[in-house]
């Protein structure tokens, strides 16, 4: 389980950018982090997976504070999907998502166990990125890129898998592809999913949970279709809704409002 | 698709290739000059100095153990040196503009050396060592200042700022060493400028000096062969696979540090070593450091020596100093490199 106690985080040392936002994430559930731009759901993410170190207050992380463990013990916690992973050099696929591997070796005398080489061929096969394990990653598209960096963090067969914005810079079928590849695997190996969301519909597609933020604490909090109401949401962003169910899957459809339509 | 050919057949036989060729410049390094020496007076040469025996008179003998082979072997080692640092700065910096030299490492390391062989400087514990202590303390603080300075103007590091930066303190530590030479005597005048990027005239303690440095040096980065794959790709996504950043960051710019500044104390500022070597390296089996550093090694050793050779026939019996070879080669390849970056950002 990872919670959190009395966090606050500051940029610049005078604005507070989170205040006292406390909560804990259950196991096995995929959880949604929304509200408006500079509520803080990115700086949450950061510092829930101990990108960032807060101000106040700590993380827990299986029964451990976040700020005690090293980084190749949280990278075995916690594997992160950024918004945009960059690279300087052209790797090959398969190499990159070697890397994920290297919080389980040691420092000093590296070598590749059977349990890495599963792990890997694990990643290449869920995310069907097998096919071009030999190619360079220069050669291939931004989605493709996405899908890689996403079997580098499966590599790391991590508990914990969290996404910050995973829409952001990729097309609908390839944000629908990734997300429902996790939701498998949320379903099928009881990992907990934790994503940053804008799109709210992705968000009542996927969670089970939502968390708002708003001005760095917490705004709402409870189960997805309780969470995403029109009051709520108005009241979070400040602009109208409307919230349909669509009778096929049950789920709910976010209509945004306009002064002209 | 033919670059992938190549890469996959070199991936098997990495190291045969460039050890040859190695071998066969040492070779002809020994050999090639105002007198030339045959073949079999070199290894004839090496059977007196080591078994005593006495086959090659003793002019023959002094050129090719005193002063071809001492020559030759500094090359290499340099070359390696710069190669190595080259390789460790631009994995670490994501930018593969740097080198000893863009950086301004080299220039701050030479002020180092100037100001110890100015003052007569010599340190406790270190002595024999001064002159490389020094000069890499003061190449490792210009980097820091750099990258201090940079992370002011842009917290990324950008490429570009990066290299600006060290333009900016290249300029002003040639003008600290302007001022050094204008105020030192005759003398000590052409010590300086024997800094200035020279390889020739160097006994072999120069080499025996900068062996244990390379050795060290290279041991550190190999080690952290994996980790310098994982800070390419950014020190976020680094972190989230469990590489303690800052702790590699500063242990693999220190030991470029180490490395440039002792190539600097035995030879001066050679340039663009750190940046050609690297970029062919990668073309040829790929940016996994694991090959990258010992191929860098060798291949850097390969680039120096070959150049040495080229400075001294190209003009004979008069010689060029071996930097302007370098940047000769060096500066279009910056150029070039620059070129498809911008070209794959364009991409992107």
């Amino acid at each position: 389980m990872i919670s959190c106690q009395q966090i606050s985080y500051s940029y610049n040392g005078i604005q507070k950018d989170i205040k006292d936002l406390s909560y804990s994430i259950n196991e096995g559930e995929w959880l949604g982090i929304i509200g408006p731009n500079g509520s803080g759901k990115s700086t949450f993410l950061h510092i829930l997976c101990g990108l960032l170190k807060p101000l106040t207050g700590d993380v827990m992380v299986d029964g451990e504070y976040i700020s005690k463990m090293s980084n190749k013990d949280i990278a075995k916690k916690i594997a992160v999907l950024s918004q945009q992973n960059s690279y300087t050099f052209s790797y090959e696929v398969n190499e990159t998502i070697k890397l994920g591997r290297i919080a389980y070796s040691s420092s000093l005398f590296p070598n590749w166990t059977k349990q890495d080489e599963n792990a890997v061929n694990n990643a290449l096969l869920m995310t069907s990125t097998h096919n071009m394990k030999q190619k360079f990653i220069s050669e291939i598209s931004g989605g493709e890129r996405q899908r890689v960096f996403l079997a580098q963090a499966f590599a790391q067969e991590t508990p914990y898998i969290f996404l910050d914005e995973p829409s952001n810079h990729l097309d609908l079928m390839h944000t629908i592809k990734i997300l429902d590849l996790l939701k498998e695997l949320q379903q099928k190996e009881e990992k907990t999913v934790i994503t940053v969301f804008h799109d709210l519909n992705l968000a009542s597609l996927y969670c089970d949970r939502i968390l708002a933020l708003k001005d760095g604490t917490t705004f709402c909090e409870g189960k997805t279709e309780d969470v995403l109401t029109e009051e709520i949401l108005e009241d979070l962003y400040g602009t109208s809704f409307q919230i349909m169910n669509n009778p096929n899957t049950n789920k709910k459809v976010i209509v945004y409002k306009s002064n002209y339509a | 698709m033919q670059r992938r050919f190549i890469q996959r057949f070199l991936n098997k036989n990495i190291f045969i290739i460039p050890s040859f060729v190695l071998l066969l410049l040492f070779i002809l390094g020994v050999s090639i000059g105002s007198t030339s020496i045959p073949f079999y007076s070199i290894i004839q040469s090496f059977s007196d100095a080591f078994f005593k025996t006495n086959y090659v008179p003793d002019d023959i003998q002094t050129i090719v153990m005193n002063i071809r082979v001492p020559r030759v072997l500094l090359a290499g080692l340099v070359g390696a040196c710069l190669a190595l640092a080259g390789v460790a700065f631009q994995g670490i910096l994501k930018n593969p503009l740097a080198d000893p030299f863009t950086l301004g490492v080299s220039s701050g390391a030479s002020v180092g050396a100037v100001f110890v062989l100015f003052f007569q400087i010599s340190l406790p514990i270190v002595t024999y060592f001064t002159l490389p202590v020094v000069s890499i303390l003061f190449g490792f603080f210009t980097l820091l200042l750099l990258i201090l300075f940079v992370r002011k103007l842009d917290r990324s590091l950008n490429v570009e700022t990066l290299i600006l930066g060290g333009i900016i303190i290249s300029s002003f530590c040639s003008a600290l060493l302007s001022l050094f030479i204008t105020f030192s005597d005759n003398e000590l005048r052409s010590v300086i400028g024997w800094l200035m990027g020279n390889i020739g005239g160097r006994g072999i303690q120069y080499s025996m000096t900068l062996l244990p440095f390379l050795i060290l040096s290279f041991l550190i980065l190999f080690g952290q062969h994996r980790q310098l794959d994982a800070m390419t790709f950014g020190s976020t996504n680094a972190k989230h696979i469990g590489i303690d950043v800052k702790k590699v960051t500063y242990v693999i710019l220190f030991t470029g540090s180490i490395l440039s500044g002792a190539a600097v104390a035995v030879s001066g500022t050679i340039g663009f070593v750190g940046l050609v070597v690297p970029h062919f390296t990668r073309v040829i089996v790929g940016p996994l450091h694991r090959k990258l550093l010992p191929l860098s090694m060798i291949n850097g050793a390969i680039f120096l020596i070959g150049s040495d050779i080229f400075s001294r026939v190209i003009l004979a019996p008069r010689e060029l100093p071996i930097g302007v070879i370098t940047s000769l080669i060096g500066a279009p390849i910056f150029a070039i490199i620059l070129l498809q970056m911008k070209r794959n950002r364009g991409k992107r």
